[in-house]
């Protein structure tokens, strides 16, 4: 019977589900709480007659704390040795802020320098270089924004999902600078991007930020594909275009019967009009461009998004630490303050 | 009139200071009066009821009833009608019984400013030599919880009395520190005790510290009623008088067990002190209305004038 009002007992407080205990004997020592209650081994000065002189609250109350504070500091250690914990579990936070998925490309075209207009070699940093400054200072910003990350070069990697942890995103883009390799497969990273914003309710602006310097060819079925999901996730697409020295600028329209083969980046720039969803490029010559793509993106607020986010298991035996701290000073106060020889 | 408990050929060797602590056994001779009449036919110095052969004037009888011609009152004689021959009648001085009653209850052991053991052992000798010396019989009794019969003096008119009654109470103190009656004994026998001194009147010096519950001191003082009493309160004033002036102590009653903290301060002293004084009008208020002489507070280093003053000064 015993038993089983104790398990109720422990049930409802949600032991094992919420919470725990790393070790179960320092229980044994709850007991000894007792003990400044029963003992009488303080020291004491004889006194001929006490029974007829003046009861004093105060005095009273402090030999009521003086065992208070012995009990409250043996429980409190007990307990502290107990090594209680709240178990790892999923808290409700309320972000107003857009969700973005950065698309990096990380092919070996990415190695190659970047267009500049001086000729200097301090100049000449690899596009991948760029690109990941450009991201840092995006991740840097707009903390309500959930941000995820997924790199591609011959086939895609999710690199951080979706979500608030932004030193996540950060040691992500820290993994890139092993460099690129293999070809430019934009199709099947933005499709595994869109694929996390499948499987969540539309809760505000999401933004796929593609960071290429475009270089692929995709075909009519491929387009199709990525053109229904673009449309079924409704997310906004942002091509941070990093031109390479070869490479053609955006801005201006081709000149009359140049075959648009030849410019891929020209062509996929064509199709992503297509898409029916905002779509902005901007195509990154100098950072200052690059500073601007990204404070479009930090400005898109919207809606209060509600999302789910772990928080790891928590040790609670550092409460228990600091009331023994307390207890402890408590007691050390009261002992300053107690009298060692009666005789003044 | 100097007796020492131990004397001791040596005493001049010793350290300055035991060789005072056994010269302290020194009894004084205080005196007291006793207003009513003792009823005992050893010889003394108080007056009785019964006529003999003292100074005291009592009357005047026949001749026939009393016939002793040599204290034939001519004047009185003459002028009686019709003429018979007076005599003159003088009643008889006797002794009367002093007791001393010691409570040695563990409140009495307390270690303050004075040695109230001392103390008691100095004011008991010295009262069975007064008593001795005045003609009188020096009983004692003792009791804590229970009679104290190593304390225990039948009324005696023995010239070494106060002597003994020094060695014995001094014994007593020593074989009480081993036996550590310090400790939770309280004076609930003083009553009993009082009540076996018999019924003839006794002069009764109550030697206490008087920190009684009412029950108890209400029983003694009943108990005491038929004798002379005379309270002798000892009563040490570092216990409530002269505490450190702040601080945080616990304190424990010697005989109950009690335990108490006290938080020293100014207005905890002011208290104390104050139930202090209001405690020593009550006790003497009790004393007055219960019919006893005036009670003796006995300060550490009393003299015997002092006492004998208060004896003389103070009536039932």
């Amino acid at each position: 019977m015993w038993e089983e009002g104790a398990q109720t007992v422990l049930l409802a407080s949600g032991f094992n589900e919420h919470w725990g205990l790393t070790d179960f004997w320092p229980l044994l020592l709850l007991p000894l709480a007792v003990l400044p209650w029963v003992l009488r081994g303080q020291m004491n000065f004889p006194h001929p007659a006490l029974q007829g002189l003046p009861a004093d609250p105060l005095s009273a109350w402090l030999d009521r704390l003086w065992k208070m504070a012995l009990s409250l500091l043996i429980l409190a250690l007990s307990l502290a040795l107990t090594g209680p914990y709240l178990k790892s579990q999923y808290v409700e936070k309320i972000g107003r802020g857009a969700h973005v998925m950065i698309v990096l490309d990380r092919s070996a075209s990415m190695n190659e320098p970047f267009v500049k207009k001086g000729d200097d070699a301090q100049a000449r940093v690899p596009k991948m270089e760029v690109a990941r400054k450009v991201l840092k200072t995006l991740v840097a910003q707009g903390h309500d924004d959930l941000m995820g990350m997924v790199t591609f070069s011959t086939s895609p990697i999710l690199a951080a999902p979706l979500g608030n942890d932004r030193e996540f995103v950060q040691a992500a883009l820290d993994a890139t600078e092993a460099g690129g390799m293999g070809f430019t497969a934009v199709a099947r990273g933005l499709g595994m991007a869109l694929d996390y914003f499948a499987d969540q309710p539309v809760t505000g602006a999401r933004a796929m930020v593609l960071v290429s310097d475009g270089g692929a060819h995709l075909d009519g079925k491929t387009q199709d594909m990525l053109r229904a999901m673009f449309m079924r996730q409704k997310a906004s697409l942002y091509w941070i275009y990093l031109r390479s020295e070869s490479g053609v600028s955006l801005k201006q329209s081709l000149a009359e019967g140049e075959n648009i083969d030849a410019y891929p980046e020209y062509a996929l720039h064509e199709y992503f009009q297509t898409l029916n969803v905002p779509y902005r490029v901007y195509e990154a010559e100098n950072p200052q461009a690059v500073m601007a793509a990204v404070r479009d993106i930090s400005t898109l607020k919207n809606k209060p998004t509600r999302y789910l986010e772990p928080v790891s298991r928590q040790d609670l035996s550092q409460y228990a630490y600091g009331l023994a701290w307390l207890a402890a000073v408590c007691l050390i106060c009261l002992y300053a303050l107690e009298l060692k020889r009666w005789q003044a | 009139m100097a007796i020492l408990s131990v004397p001791t050929a040596n005493a001049s060797e010793m350290s300055p200071s035991s060789s005072q602590l056994q010269a302290a056994f020194e009894p004084s001779q205080f005196f007291y009066n006793i207003n009513w009449r003792s009823k005992s036919y050893h010889a003394g110095a108080t007056l009785t009821t019964h006529h003999g052969n003292g100074s005291d004037f009592a009357g005047f009888a026949s001749l026939l009833a009393c016939p002793d011609p040599k204290r034939i009152d001519i004047r009185a004689s003459v002028r009686t009608v019709p003429r018979q021959w007076l005599v003159r009648t003088y009643l008889e001085r006797a002794a009367v019984r002093v007791y001393a009653i010691i409570d040695v209850s563990s409140s009495m052991f307390f270690q303050g400013e004075a040695n109230m053991r001392q103390q008691v052992t100095e004011f008991v000798s010295s009262l069975a030599w007064s008593a001795n010396r005045q003609g009188d019989a020096f009983g004692m009794r003792a009791a804590d919880d229970h009679e104290q019969l190593a304390l225990q003096v039948l009324p005696s008119f023995q010239p070494g009395t106060a002597q003994a009654v020094a060695q014995q109470i001094t014994r007593y103190w020593q074989q009480a520190e081993t036996m550590n009656r310090a400790d939770g004994r309280s004076a609930n026998a003083i009553p009993e005790t009082l009540m076996s001194l018999g019924s003839q009147r006794a002069l009764v010096f109550l030697l206490s510290d008087f920190y009684w519950p009412d029950a108890l001191l209400q029983q003694t003082l009943q108990a005491g009623q038929h004798h002379d009493v005379i309270p002798v309160v000892l009563r040490d004033r570092t216990a409530t008088a002269g505490l450190p002036s702040f601080g945080w102590a616990r304190l424990r009653d010697m005989e109950t067990g009690e335990e108490r903290s006290w938080m020293l301060r100014r207005k905890l002293h002011q208290q104390i002190a104050d139930h202090a004084k209001q405690q020593k009008k009550s006790l003497n208020a009790r004393f007055l209305t219960a019919g006893t002489r005036a009670p003796l507070w006995l300060k550490p280093g009393w003299r015997a004038e002092e006492v004998s003053r208060h004896l003389m000064e103070s009536m039932s």
